[in-house]
């Protein structure tokens, strides 16, 4: 807040699009398209065998065996509230890895199909829409990216994969 | 500059309290703040400054890595270390002689002591307590005596060179007061004294502080014996080996068939690896004095490999190879004293000293593996010579003077440590060596030295597994070995969905079915190897409890003694650990109140000493540990009294024999005070079965009134394999661990029961169990809903039996236990995952919280939230 008093917001916004500059690996739920910031994702793999876990919610499609490591796979339709689909070929489990709160995350992302690695410039990013709380669904969201007529809803992967599922399957696990 | 450089470490000081250990990201910032700080030192920075800039820079590193021994006492000497360092750039002289060498607490170590070596002793000196432990406690039944002189001499010879006087002040009291070949009745309570206050002492060494002051009580009983007339003086013989003058060299034993025992070889080929180790150090330090870089510490160095090599050497009476390193330690004591230069022929000698010394390791070696004795090394009298020639030129003649051509088999004299060195060759010879038919080759010089003889017989008694070899260790980073064992997971997993793949099913080929054949053998033997690595005997865990045993036995004034089997049983390293607890619960107990006083042993006829059995053994692909005493037994009735007074079983209900034994392990029972003088039995039962079944085993107890009480405590053998049976329902599949299954019944209508319609149960030859539909439970689609089309597999977890409705028992198998994913952690009914044959994630059932349903509300609850509706038959 050291430059100019004019437009604070315009320079907050500036440096927000410098810093969500980037490639991102896009994808798409239903007609939406989306986009996880590149360094996140750590590998995409086919869908496969899944198994229950159960007492879990509905978005926890329930565990993979990744190279003899166990993964639990989220449903990204649920997750955001959508309806579930029939899996397709198309259909693919982005796997993700974060540090969240010092916590090393990975964990699969079931998306309907997955398009490309896309640059995003500091030019083509605006701030999420503030819907007065960001409790909803926007509250994952980091920005929107515009690419040409796309439209890119730039994710906050930590977000989707971190805390909230935790607390959420315990929720729905039930009192214990 | 100093400005500056005082700014950066106050930063780092307050930083340094609030850091958290586990907190990487901190820690790595604080190093990059001390990298700074070294970067922005002037160039005549304080004295000592940069040194321990270059400590903290090291300490910092270790703990980043989690490389640190003790974290909390690396942090503690960091912090004392940034404080000093500080101190002397404000130009405060806070620590005169070496600014922030030597950290808080007024431990003031010799200057050739860094706080390296002394954690190193503090480290290695525990397991030498409890083999000191073990020593003593067998002292009452007429034990070794020598053994335990060799102990605390090897430790007050080890505590003085790290400048511990207090320590060693002790030892050589306690040495004083063991001088007697009769020990006193009270000799083991002496020893364990002194062990115990040299825990707490080493505890405060290793945090470079001083020990408490020694208990006057202890000083006064050490003191009280030792003033009382001691016999001859040469009860010392082990004192001789270390003692400064100890220079001469006298040994020149012609190989003869010996043998040692087990324990024995073990140390020995530790001590070679050791040994070997540190000769390689001495070669790279040797190089580096030639060179002129960094001499002092070098000079160190090369101290410390002959100091080591000493003290060990002669702990394991390696008489030539203790003379060639005290003597070259000696010499390299000379020079870090700046009496001698080490260069020239003195270096050269010192180049040579290692040379044989490595050349006597191997001597050492054939000689362990041939069973004999290790033979004379003709060149070393020579060097010891010359050695003594540096270190003391006006004496040095006269054993030069005498080389060692070929000189016919003579023992090792003991006598000669105490003759100077400028003295003749020792005078006693034995004319010849009879080479001993059954005594260890120690008996000739047995009435010189009766603490060797005296570890001879002890030798001569555990000689019957001698022959063995020496095994090769080496020391492996953990983390190594819980990669390899991951990967060996991993490869065992592959191998199975690779055999397991259908198009491989189908290949007829009996050359590529061969091949298979093998691969999947391997894989087992390879699995087999990597679960044995973490495996180490629960020896030591019983040592503990025979110390315990000892120490309640004199507390509750009974005699009770401690029969150990199968101590050498092997188990998970991290499970042994979390035994002693449950352990330490039961064995008091029993003492408390299963074994009775001796008026009530002798009144049922009892001898008076009560035996507590702990014993190890494999059972299956389980480890059971099973601890019996020949006490009284539990009063089944007094049980089942205070069960009904207490509410926890109606008045008129029957129970199983069993059940009223696992009335104990009910929280609420045991914690009550009246209890445990009713009962028998006290406190802690609950905690007991709830740690081991946190390792997922099974506790069960058997009882003969009058007899005695046992318990059966049954364990995987690692925590991360189970053994596991594959249970189907509808389309998905199950673990449930093998320990927690009773058995697995199909059900006959007239089995099943249900009250009022809601409560679901199976009549199990009489006895009335719960049963929980699996598929109802975890709203399986598909389960099967009519019990007699199913299974029921009768399963047991905290301490509730149960019938589990389940479709089909797929398989029974081993598994490797998977933690759930990241954010799957706490599960409801699920205790772990597990890769199974197909690839696919299989689910581990967590019996004990099903147990934990038994209460049948619950049931109905989960049933009904389930949206699950209730089959009749």
């Amino acid at each position: 807040m050291t430059e100019s008093t004019s437009a604070p917001k315009s320079s907050a916004n500036a440096e927000l699009a410098i810093e969500l500059a980037g490639k991102y690996m896009t994808f798409k739920l239903a007609d939406a398209e989306y986009g996880i910031e590149i360094l996140s994702v750590r590998e995409i793999i086919e869908l496969m065998d899944i198994t229950r876990v159960p007492r879990t919610p509905p978005f926890i499609r329930g565990v993979i065996n990744l190279r003899g490591k166990v993964h639990a796979v989220i449903d990204l339709r649920l997750k955001f509230g959508m309806d579930a689909a029939e899996p397709t070929d198309q259909t693919v489990i982005i796997v993700v890895q974060q540090v969240v709160a010092g916590q090393n995350i990975t964990m699969g992302v079931m998306v309907d199909e997955v398009v490309e690695v896309l640059d995003v410039a500091e030019s083509q990013i605006e701030p999420a829409p503030t819907m007065g709380n960001t409790a909803g669904e926007t509250a994952f969201l980091l920005g929107i990216g515009k690419s040409g007529s796309r439209v890119i809803f730039l994710l906050d992967i930590a977000k989707v994969i971190s805390a909230d599922d935790a607390s959420q399957i315990l929720r729905a696990a039930g009192p214990t | 500059m100093t400005k500056q450089a005082l700014d950066i470490l106050d930063d780092i000081a307050a930083e340094l309290i609030l850091v958290e250990l586990s907190d990487t990201d901190a820690l790595t910032e604080l190093r990059e703040q001390l990298e700074q700080l070294k970067a922005a030192l002037p160039a005549k920075p304080p004295a000592g400054s940069k040194k321990a800039i270059s400590q903290c820079l090291a300490d910092l590193t270790r703990l980043i890595k989690g490389s640190a021994k003790h974290p909390e006492v690396t942090l503690d000497s960091l912090n004392a270390r940034i404080e000093n360092l500080a101190a002397t750039f404000r130009g405060e002289d806070r620590s005169a002689p070496a600014p922030a060498e030597e950290a808080t607490g007024g431990l003031v170590l010799p200057p050739w002591v860094d706080e390296e070596l002394l954690r190193e002793f503090v480290d290695s000196q525990k397991t030498v307590l409890d083999d000191l432990e073990a020593d003593a406690l067998a002292l009452e039944g007429g034990g070794d005596l020598a053994a335990i002189r060799r102990r605390i001499h090897t430790l007050k010879g080890e505590s003085g060179v790290l400048g511990l006087e207090r320590l060693q002040e002790l030892c050589h009291e306690l040495e004083d007061y063991l001088v007697d070949d009769t020990p006193a009745e009270d000799a083991t309570d002496a020893v364990l004294a002194v062990k115990d206050w040299t825990i707490t002492a080493l505890q405060a060494y290793g945090g470079l502080e001083l020990p408490p002051p020694v208990p006057e009580e202890l000083v006064a009983r050490l003191a009280g014996r030792s003033a009382a007339p001691a016999p001859a003086e040469p009860a010392q013989p082990a004192a001789a080996v270390a003692e400064p003058e100890a220079a001469a060299p006298a040994p020149a034993a012609a190989p003869v068939p010996t043998e040692r025992d087990a324990d024995t070889i073990e140390l020995l080929g530790e001590f070679l690896q050791e040994a070997d180790d540190g000769l390689v150090e001495a070669d790279r330090l040797l190089m580096n004095v030639e060179q002129g870089v960094e001499v002092s510490e070098a000079v160190n160095g090369l101290f410390r490999v002959f100091h080591t090599i000493k003290g060990v050497a002669g702990f394991l009476e390696l008489d030539e190879v203790t003379a060639l390193a005290h003597t070259t330690e000696t010499m390299l004591n000379m020079v870090r004293q700046d009496q001698l230069e080490l260069s020239g022929d003195a270096l050269n000698l010192v180049f040579d000293a290692t040379s044989l010394m490595r050349q006597l390791m191997n001597e050492v070696r054939a000689a362990v593996d041939a069973s004999t004795t290790v033979p004379a090394v003709p060149q070393l009298g020579a060097l010891l010579s010359k050695l003594e020639a540096v270190i003391d030129p006006s004496a040095a003649k006269v054993p030069a003077a005498v080389p060692r051509p070929a000189a016919p088999p003579t023992q090792p004299a003991p006598e000669i440590a105490e003759a100077p060195a400028d003295v003749e060759p020792p005078a006693i010879e034995p004319p010849a060596i009879e080479p001993p038919a059954i005594e260890p080759p120690a008996s000739p010089e047995a009435a010189a030295a009766p603490a060797r003889a005296a570890a001879g017989a002890g030798q001569a008694r555990a000689a019957g597994q001698a022959g063995s070899k020496i095994k090769g260790t080496i020391k492996v980073d953990l983390e190594r070995v819980d990669q390899l064992v991951e990967m060996i997971g991993e490869l065992v997993i592959v191998e199975s969905m690779v055999v397991n793949t259908p198009e491989i099913l189908g290949i007829t080929s009996s050359r590529a079915r061969n091949y298979l054949g093998q691969l999947s053998k391997i894989t087992r033997n390879l699995q087999g190897l990597g679960t044995r690595m973490r495996m180490v005997p629960v020896r030591s865990l019983f040592q503990k409890m025979a110390r315990m045993v000892r120490d309640l036995s004199r507390k509750s004034g009974k005699t009770v003694r401690l029969d150990q089997a199968g101590e050498w049983t092997e188990m998970d390293r991290s499970m042994v650990e979390q035994l002693a607890d449950p352990l330490v619960h039961m064995i008091r107990n029993a003492v408390d109140h299963g074994i009775e006083d001796s008026e009530g042993r002798a009144a049922a006829g009892k001898p008076a000493c009560g035996t507590i059995t702990l014993s190890a053994y494999h059972e299956g692909g389980s480890v059971v540990i099973e601890l019996s005493d020949d006490g009284k037994g539990l009063q089944r009735e007094a049980l089942l009294n205070k069960a009904k007074r207490q509410g926890l079983i109606g008045d008129d209900v029957a129970l199983s024999d069993s059940e009223i034994l696992d009335l104990i392990f009910h929280p609420g029972f045991s914690t009550a005070k009246k209890v445990t003088e009713l009962s028998g039995r006290g406190v802690g039962m609950d905690v007991v079965r709830k740690n081991i079944e946190a390792m997922r085993g099974r506790v069960s107890i058997t009882s003969t009134p009058g007899k005695g009480t046992a318990f059966k405590l049954m364990l995987p053998l690692t925590l991360a394999i189970i053994d596991g049976m594959l249970v189907a329902c509808g389309q998905e599949r199950y673990i449930i661990p093998t320990l927690t299954i009773i058995e697995s019944v199909q059900p006959e209508p007239e089995m099943l029961v249900t009250f009022a319609d809601e409560l679901e149960l199976i009549n199990l030859r009489g006895e009335m169990l719960p049963l929980l539909r699996l598929g109802q439970l975890l709203a399986i689609e598909g389960a099967k809903t009519v019990p007699t089309e199913a299974l029921v597999v009768v399963v047991e977890g905290q301490g509730r039996r149960m019938g589990l409705l389940v479709d089909d028992v797929v398989t029974q198998q081993q598994v490797v236990i998977k933690s759930m994913g990241t954010g799957l952690e706490q599960i409801e009914f699920v205790s772990g995952a597990a890769i199974l044959s197909d690839g696919r994630v299989g689910l581990i059932l967590n019996v004990d919280e099903l147990g934990q349903l038994v209460d049948m509300t619950r049931v109905r609850r989960i049933a009904s939230s389930n949206g699950g509706v209730r089959a009749t038959r």
